[in-house]
């Protein structure tokens, strides 16, 4: 049985990029293009991982991932942040959030996947 | 506050204008203080009403070339107003259109990548004979054709065997076939023995006269019986001739199938064995072959990996030109706010492009931007990093 990542990202073409990475890795790919699709598809079946990006219109990637660590049944999945910010206090606020990693776009494939299998619930 | 301009020739002549229009107001006070300085004197107050009359007299055109002034700069601020208002959304809109066009564009061609590298995953799981098929089956087809070929050989062999077996079966026959002979040759030498004895038993009954009558009729069904049996001899003879030519073209004729059926075997194994080997040559290539197609493949992926990683401009670019969108969608606010004031202050004032680079550079998220910023030249992308909270 694969193990499923949730890919939230406004770029649809990122999200393709992440998901041809993540395929060919043996992971199954759910998508979803903002925090507020996100929230909304997010409706019970098992996530091992989630990644998503930090801007995004609708709802913001950060403030995504707070909402998602107040939900009993993905407070626990680890999150990976994926984005072209690199300031120190967006960091922050990712880790403050709850995100487990942070990853600058571009990113290379073998880089993101060693981050997926280091976090990647069993 | 912004200082006002000192070096432009419109802003000197608003500057003229300005002065020129306070005239009227220094001549009609320069009047009313004459009259007040002089102690009411009839001179003083002529003095101060002729110098009030000429500050009046002097502030009629002033105030129309003020009032010249003030539309010509209303004009000037509207006519910067429109400018910007025009200017601004199709800049905006030409930067968001390529954004989009772009965003399109690559996303298709994502897809297209996307596609390439589903249907190169499939190729490598046939190659590698995940579903049975491809290079991986045909060794298992060989393998098992080799086990059967050799089963096949091995049955024949067996059967040979036993056809090897009968023929000495056969020979064993031929033994029996010189005894049985010899028993008809006793038979035949003891019937010519009884038919000497019955002749001389006739001779003897004869010669006995009337009392050798009886022995005489015995003597001769003795001899009928020994010429009997010396037929029945031959006849066995004739038989066992017989039988022991049959059995001699039995026997011939079996070694000559063995020989032959030997031959073919021996023919079959070199012929079997030179197709299995041919087989195993094409097997062979066709792992070589499909090795070949599985490494292309995979350095195909990573090529269009290297490509996925190189198509991530159009995240950047694309955020990039939307914070350039948006800074410029603001232009025509700024430059309202800065007509308002100029309007206000009835000056010109420099259009203050800080508070704009502000706005922009509070919209940027990438480190690149904010080196552009800076005056830096960024030609590549920040390398890859990866933080662990």
């Amino acid at each position: 049985m694969a193990k499923t990542i949730f890919v939230v990202d406004d770029s649809a073409s990122l999200r393709q990029a992440v998901g041809i990475a993540l395929r060919g890795a043996g992971y199954e790919v759910t998508e979803a293009c903002d925090g507020q699709d996100a929230l909304s598809k997010l409706t019970g079946q098992k996530v091992h991982l989630i990644i998503s990006d930090v801007n995004m219109p609708n709802m913001d990637g950060i403030t995504f991932v707070k909402n998602v660590k107040q939900m009993p049944l993905y407070k626990f999945t680890p999150v990976i942040m994926l984005t072209t910010e690199n300031q120190d206090t967006k960091k922050r606020e990712g880790q403050a959030a709850g995100a487990k990693a942070w990853v600058v776009k571009p990113f290379q494939p073998a880089q993101l996947l060693g981050a997926v299998e280091k976090l990647v619930l069993p | 506050m912004n200082p006002p301009i000192q070096k432009s020739p419109s802003a000197s002549r608003a500057i003229a204008v300005v002065h020129a229009a306070s005239a009227p107001t220094l001549g009609a006070l320069g009047g009313i203080a004459c009259a007040a300085f002089s102690g009411g004197s009839f001179a003083g107050i002529a003095v101060g009403i002729a110098l009030l009359i000429a500050g009046i007299a002097a502030s009629i055109p002033m105030a129309r070339a003020r009032r010249h002034w003030q539309a010509e700069l209303h004009s000037y601020l509207q006519s910067n107003r429109s400018f910007s208002a025009r200017i601004a959304p199709v800049w905006s809109g030409h930067i968001e259109s390529s954004r989009k066009q772009m965003e399109s564009a690559i996303t298709a061609l994502s897809e297209r990548f996307s596609a390439i590298v589903q249907r190169l995953d499939q190729t490598l799981h046939h190659g590698s004979g995940g579903d049975g098929s491809g290079s991986a089956g045909a060794a298992t087809l060989y393998a098992r054709s080799e086990r059967d070929l050799a089963s096949v050989v091995e049955s024949l062999r067996e059967s040979l065997r036993a056809k090897a077996q009968m023929l000495q079966q056969v020979e064993g026959l031929q033994k029996f076939i010189g005894e049985l002979q010899e028993m008809a040759d006793a038979v035949a030498r003891i019937a010519q023995q009884t038919n000497l004895l019955a002749i001389n038993a006739a001779i003897e009954a004869a010669h006995a006269g009337e009392s050798g009558r009886g022995f005489a009729t015995v003597a001769a069904e003795v001899r009928a019986l020994s010429q009997r049996s010396g037929e029945t001899g031959i006849q066995i003879q004739k038989k066992v001739q017989a039988v022991n030519a049959a059995i001699v073209g039995v026997r011939s004729t079996a070694e000559a199938s063995a020989r032959h059926e030997d031959e073919t075997l021996r023919g079959s194994e070199t012929k079997i064995r030179e197709v299995l080997g041919g087989y195993e040559g094409l097997t062979s290539s066709l792992e070589n072959a499909a090795e070949a197609l599985r490494s292309e493949s995979r350095e195909i992926k990573n090529e269009v990996y290297e490509a996925l990683v190189q198509l991530q401009f159009q995240d950047r670019v694309s955020q990039i030109m939307d914070h350039v969108r948006a800074n410029i969608q603001s232009l025509p606010g700024v430059i309202d706010e800065h007509a308002e004031t100029c309007e206000r202050e009835g000056a010109l004032r420099e259009l203050d492009p800080a508070a704009v680079l502000r706005a922009l550079e509070a919209t940027y998220s990438m480190g690149d931007e904010h080196e552009i910023h800076q005056g830096a030249k960024v030609e590549a992308p920040a390398s890859h990093e990866i933080t662990f909270f």
